[in-house]
């Protein structure tokens, strides 16, 4: 298990991270969410160790990471920047092979092989850097962060500038990876991290805003929207005393606990009215609309 | 020790055209005056029957390391300063920080990496006085080294300046032009003290000027001093270039 446990991280007067905490289990994909200039990437580079922290401190399974020697402690965590190394002039066989070379791994044929055949580069083996995909290039940059068989992933924005088909493979990539490692993957589109992820971090403007796993940050969210509309047009907009939004002449959005007989009291006061009801729709928020309301709320 | 990224520079650089192409072009250029500077000294030789002797070291070698020097001088930024911004150019330059290395190790190698080169030249335009030496058969090896060593610590000088200037500026122009900029103030303050100032009342001035150490060297003068002189400079911009990576790279 790997903590992060009250990080900073100041440039001059801008504060890129304020005192952020979150855990990633082991074996699990956490998504780690924020707009643009949330401190994702920021905090990734930490986590790896391309970048010192102002404050806080690192665990990786409840040992700080200053007591790890910086060769121990970088080939437990393997990281995939946002755009991923490629020496374009070396065949993807070669740029496999120096970052085996730069991480001082031992039996590096059979380590680059298994990695290879992990992240389905053997078609492109011979071609150079230059001539890969966008798609082959996150997969040679993940085989990179795969090289020392670390516990954590973090992978920065993989799946960022890919047609839907190779979205489809890294997706698959990542959840296949997920078995084995600890994955922390960044993206600003929620959607897409929803489809992988078991544990979700949000940050903004370099603060933990929440985390934790779909189910419980849904459950922390705001009532659900109860959408009705009409065949007719409203004379008068119903009081409940509740929130109501988007009133047009025949429909009005109220916000109200699902389980409060809610239905029932709008059957009843459409019927006093004469009203015909056309549709009702509960709106439960998805992950998107929260996180977009807890930044919205900052 | 771990070398990969030494390997991988030389690997990509000793066969890019662009580098052998210019290596050849410096080598047919210095050719051209060596055997320029040959033929001078030739018409030396000859005249030296009446007006006395001539030296293999002072008006042949000398001429043509000072030509050298100037080669590098401008040679280096081109070949040096792009170290690091060609990891920026590849995206792995947070990798490498993010892996086992630490900015010292990065620093020494893409160092090494630039100097290797650098020194495969010196070798090549350095056949031209080994050439002469056999064909005058004159008893000048000691000298010869003495000028191969202080090209070797002159472009690995140059290359550190290149390498600091690399960790400034993420554009190659910039950063080659910075460099050239820095190899040319290296001479100019030398310069200035001695003409306009006098070394005579700036002693340690005159200390701190490649100009004379590197004269001691082509003269064959193998002062310590001189020596010490060059390694210190060439530490000097290593430690600027490794605190550059450590305060702006990992902030």
């Amino acid at each position: 298990m790997v903590r992060f446990s009250e990080i900073s991280k100041i440039y001059g007067e801008i504060k890129a991270l304020d005192e952020v905490s979150f855990e990633i289990p082991k074996n699990t994909i956490v998504g780690l969410v924020g707009p643009n200039g949330a401190g994702k990437s920021t905090c990734m580079k930490i986590m790896a160790g391309a970048m010192a922290a102002s404050s806080g401190e690192l665990y990786i399974d409840n040992q700080k990471i200053e007591s790890f020697s910086p060769d121990a402690w970088k080939k437990q965590v393997g990281f995939l920047p946002e755009r991923p190394p490629v020496y374009e002039e070396l065949s993807v066989e070669e740029n496999l092979s120096f970052w085996a070379d730069v991480f001082s791994i031992k039996d590096k044929k059979q380590k680059t092989k298994n990695i290879i055949e992990k992240t389905g580069l053997s078609s492109v083996l011979k071609k150079p850097g230059a001539s890969l995909s966008k798609g082959f290039r996150q997969r040679l940059g993940i085989a990179k962060a795969l090289i020392s068989e670390p516990e954590l992933l973090i992978l920065d924005e993989p799946l960022s500038g890919l047609d839907p088909i190779q979205l489809d493979e890294i997706r698959k990539l990542i959840r296949d990876l997920g078995r084995e490692h600890s994955v922390l993957f960044s993206s600003h589109q929620l959607h897409e991290l929803e489809q992988v992820c078991d544990y979700y971090v949000f940050l903004s403007e370099g603060k933990l805003v929440s985390c934790g796993t779909s189910e419980q940050i849904k459950s922390q969210s705001e009532e659900p929207w109860l959408c009705v509309e009409f065949f007719d047009d409203l004379a008068q907009y119903p009081d409940f005393g509740k929130p109501t939004r988007n009133l047009k002449k025949d429909s009005f959005e109220i916000q109200i606990q699902e389980n409060a007989g809610a239905s029932e009291k709008i059957w009843d006061w459409s019927r006093k009215q004469n009203l015909r009801i056309k549709k009702m729709i509960w709106q439960k928020p998805d992950l998107e609309q929260i996180f977009r309301d807890l930044n919205s709320n900052r | 020790m771990n070398l990969a990224i030494l390997k991988k520079d030389l690997k990509l650089s000793l066969f890019r055209p662009s580098l052998l192409f210019l290596f050849s072009l410096v080598s047919l250029y210095l050719g051209v005056q060596f055997f320029y500077q040959l033929g001078l000294f030739s018409q030396m030789v000859q005249k030296s029957y009446s007006f006395g002797g001539t030296s293999l070291l002072e008006n042949l070698w000398a001429p043509y390391f000072g030509q050298i020097n100037m080669i590098l001088l401008f040679v280096t930024p081109f070949v040096v300063s792009k170290a690091f911004g060609e990891e920026q150019r590849q995206d792995a330059m947070l990798s490498l920080l993010a892996s086992p290395l630490s900015s010292a190790q990065i620093v020494f190698q893409k160092f090494l990496g630039g100097w290797i080169q650098l020194v495969l030249l010196c070798s090549l335009v350095f056949l031209f006085p080994v050439f002469s030496l056999l064909m005058f058969k004159a008893a000048y090896l000691p000298e010869l080294f003495s000028g191969y060593l202080a090209l070797v610590l002159l472009s690995a000088f140059y290359s550190a300046i290149a390498l600091f200037s690399g960790s400034l500026f993420k554009s190659f122009l910039m950063s080659g032009i910075f460099s050239v900029l820095l190899n040319i103030m290296t001479w100019s303050i030398g310069i200035f003290f001695r003409d306009l100032i006098q070394f005579e009342r700036f002693d340690w001035v005159e200390s701190l000027w490649i100009g004379k150490h590197l004269t001691n060297l082509f003269v064959a003068n193998l002062s310590l001093n001189s020596i010490y002189f060059f390694v210190s400079g060439i530490f000097f911009f290593l430690f600027l270039s490794y605190q550059m990576i450590e305060q702006v790279e990992r902030g």
